[in-house]
């Protein structure tokens, strides 16, 4: 390759419309040689040194060979090369990736952003597969821990890297993962949603596929239980799969409590559960298809904190429960600066003022308050929005059928989780054994 | 084990359905001994079923009667899935009319029934598996509603009316007592399941033998607890004898004023176990037996014409009428079949020890 061919190597065209790629002359033991490499991803110190490094050493470019460094490597993997913060040097009969000093773009440890332990350790996964690969080994120091990483997509490269446990149930649903991965390599994977379809599960149920978790102590545990974790690049979340409902209630990081404390918090949860689940849909079913079930006291004070309210139940609740669905949607966007007003604002102007103007019964804010706080109280984001979603069928049921149609809403959304499986492993199993094996 | 949980839960769907009413029906006095004389029918037809059903792992009773030939099987099969239909239009219709009385008395009764099939169609389609794990979760959040309920019954008791204990001899060709066998028969779904739950292992049997038995205090609870409260006399003339002897409790403490919804509550859910399981096992035998379109096909075949057998029910006289008709069917099925399997199970086992 002369130099002219080297300008017009297939590289230097891929990324010709790049401000920030840099192809630089140099020479070396009299050849001519071209540095390429991003600006933007590697430390521009890193290829003054080299040219410097390069000027001094007294060995041709064929025949340097630096430690770390790849010899002759195809176009493709060139290209993969530079995109993830290499230098490439082309020289007349080959090339040559070095990796060099990279910017600093990735946040370092820090403590978890969505879900906090109180009594475990509050290190967090971060953007970096690398970190986060790094940090569940420290939580999991075995060498049976098996970590297979692979590259997705055909436009944007993203890393993958499956993690389990051999001799656990988790093997062979990572053997089968990893199959699927490699047999539809070339698929995009933006979102988790993408990979749930790459990988032939499901992707719009309700139920997640994956269980999410920001803490590597909790997701070092779960691999230990035989699950199967899945780091993506640039997702600061372990994907844990398959689900189970355990793990609605499950903190493994509780263990570090007695056992006492531990069974008494997930009954806890569970209550929340079944609290954020039925009560609203329970008040209006009770409030305005049967009432006479409750006691004639109770019943009087029902009527009496509605009076004057001009809507029915169902309109009432529904009304208030899209609000505060806005209020905690609202809470998440906002800047933190704009946080406090938007508290105030809920409290005063949906607490007090809704029932002073008689627009809602004083009894459904009580009710409202306690399934927005319980809905806090179970394990999961995901978890935490299907519970929410599922709370509206009650209502409507409720409104409807009464009493009966929240049994029938319970009992739905029982039976639904009993036909979701993931992987073959049943929502509703007792533990990982894959379906038709504990009947 | 999940096994005998849906065994618990569609036994308890039909021991408080008409189960009460039918055996105070018999006498006034010695209830005990029919109680135990249907127990220990079902107990042994359990036992002749279940040995029959071993013989064959892995194999449901469409198979096992295959072997007297598929016309032999269709034939003898016919009358137990016409049951099992009958027995699922009559308990979803019946249940209807109950919670029009409890619940909803001005919300239509096609609204109710709609509400009544919705969930088994679901179930039933997704197989036996869902069945299992959805019943099992369903019965750990609802079991304990039904046993507060029963429980606070015992409030209102007078032991006295227990006695006289003779029982009447000729209780066993009473009407009543033939009609109350309805609530033995849901054993014979143990014949579709045991395709995929192998029999043959002692295990499973003996946590179905044991279910069998943690059902026996709810029998004579079901028709107890209304003797108790109102005396043999007046609960006769009752047709729901036990919400309304839970009608009769109060407890202070409650901010529920009737004890009777945790009892309605929980026996829908063991009706719609027990229609899921029906609806897929008519499913599966129409399959097995008769065509060969998707058993999903079928499921929504069965509920559509089930749904509009309901709505032309008129009132509970007709039901009755549809109930006592059903009776002789009923003979045949838990009687005949139990013995005809065991019997080709005999067979079969003497054949291969020869």
């Amino acid at each position: 390759m002369d130099n002219r061919e080297m300008r017009d190597h297939h590289l230097i065209r891929q990324f010709e419309n790049n401000s920030d790629f840099k192809s630089e002359y140099s020479e070396m033991c009299g050849v001519e040689v071209l540095i390429c490499y991003l600006d933007t991803l590697v430390d521009t110190a890193a290829s003054v040194e080299l040219k410097k490094l390069m000027g001094e050493l007294n060995v041709s470019p064929e025949s340097w060979k630096p430690l770390d460094a790849e010899i002759n490597v195809g176009i493709d993997q060139l290209e993969n090369a530079i995109l993830t913060g290499r230098l490439v040097i082309l020289h007349a009969t080959g090339s040559l990736v070095l990796k060099p000093k990279m910017r600093q773009l990735e946040r370092s440890v820090t403590s978890p952003e969505s879900e906090t332990s109180i009594q475990g350790s509050s290190d967090a996964f971060t953007e970096s597969i690398l970190y986060n690969i790094g940090i569940l080994r420290k939580h999991l120091r075995s060498s049976r821990l098996n970590i297979q990483e692979m590259d997705m997509g055909e436009i944007s490269r993203r890393k993958i890297a499956v993690c389990y446990l051999p001799n656990t149930p988790g093997e062979s649903i990572a053997k089968r993962i990893l199959a699927l991965l490699q047999a539809r390599k070339n698929r995009e994977i933006n979102s988790v949603q993408d990979l749930a379809k790459a990988l032939g599960q499901r992707y719009w149920s309700p139920v997640p596929l994956f269980f999410t978790s920001e803490l590597p102590e909790d997701t070092s545990t779960l691999l230990l239980k035989g699950r199967v974790v899945l780091l993506l690049d640039q997702l600061p979340f372990a994907l844990v799969t398959p689900t189970i409902i355990s793990d609605l209630w499950t903190v493994d990081s509780d263990k570090n409590m007695s056992q006492t404390i531990v069974v008494t918090l997930c009954a806890l949860r569970i209550i929340g559960i079944i609290i954020s689940l039925l009560v609203p849909g329970l008040y209006v079913a009770l409030v305005s298809i049967n009432p006479e079930l409750f006691r004639i006291e109770m019943a009087l004070s029902v009527a009496k904190s509605r009076e004057g309210v001009p809507y029915p139940a169902i309109i009432e609740m529904i009304l208030m429960l899209i609000v505060i669905e806005m209020i905690v949607s609202a809470s998440i966007r906002l800047p933190k600066t704009v946080g406090p007003t938007i508290t105030m604002v809920g409290g005063i102007i949906l607490g007090q003022a809704a029932v002073q103007a008689q627009l809602v019964s004083n009894l459904l804010l009580i009710v409202l308050s306690a399934t927005v706080i319980s809905n806090y109280t179970f394990v999961g984001t995901q978890n935490a929005l299907m519970i929410r979603l599922f709370k509206y069928c009650n209502v409507l049921l409720g409104s409807i059928f009464g009493v009966l149609g929240i049994l029938a809403g319970l009992v739905g959304t029982l039976f639904y989780f009993a036909s979701i499986t993931s992987f073959q492993v049943p929502f509703l199993g007792l533990g990982m054994r894959a379906e038709g094996t504990d009947e | 084990m999940r096994l005998s949980v849906v065994f618990i839960a569609i036994h308890l769907s039909v021991i408080f359905y008409l189960y009460p009413s039918d055996i105070i029906g018999v006498s006034h006095f010695g209830h005990w001994l029919y109680i135990i004389t249907g127990f220990l029918l079902e107990f042994l037809l359990l036992f002749l079923y279940l040995s029959g059903l071993s013989t064959f792992p892995k194999e449901d009773i469409t198979s096992i009667v295959n072997r007297c030939g598929p016309w032999w099987a269709r034939l003898l099969l016919l009358p137990l899935l016409v049951y099992f239909f009958m027995s699922f239009v009559l308990l979803i219709r019946s249940h209807a009319e109950l919670l029009t009385i409890i619940f909803l008395p001005t919300t239509p009764i096609w609204a109710i029934l709609l509400l009544l099939f919705i969930i088994p169609l679901f179930v039933a389609i997704h197989g036996h598996r869902t069945i299992l794990r959805g019943s099992f979760a369903l019965m750990i959040t609802i079991l304990p509603l039904i046993l507060f309920s029963l429980f606070s019954c015992f409030q209102n008791i007078n032991i006295h009316f227990f006695f006289p204990i003779e029982p009447v001899p000729t209780f066993w060709y009473d009407e009543h007592f033939l009609k109350s066998l309805l609530a033995h028969s849901p054993f014979l779904s143990l014949g579709i399941f045991s395709r995929y739950l192998s029999f043959a292992v002692s295990q499973t049997r003996k946590y179905l033998y044991a279910a069998m038995l943690f059902l026996l205090p709810f029998y004579l609870l079901a028709v107890y607890i209304p003797i108790l409260t109102f005396a043999p006399d007046t609960a006769q003339k009752l047709r729901f004898p036990i919400p309304v002897a839970l009608d009769t409790v109060n407890l202070e403490w409650l901010f529920f004023d009737r004890i009777t919804m945790f009892y309605v509550v929980a026996t829908v859910s063991f009706i719609y176990v027990n229609t899921s399981v029906m609806v897929w096992i008519m499913s599966t035998l129409t399959v097995n037996l008769y065509t060969s379109i998707s058993r999903t096909k079928i499921c929504w075949v069965i509920i559509g014409v089930a749904y509009v057998i309901c709505i032309l029910v008129p009132d509970w006289e007709t039901i009755d009428w549809l109930i006592s008709l059903d009776t002789p069917l009923r003979l045949y099925c838990i009687i005949f079949i139990p013995l005809l399997i065991y019997g080709i199970g005999f067979y079969y086992r003497r054949r291969n020890l020869t």
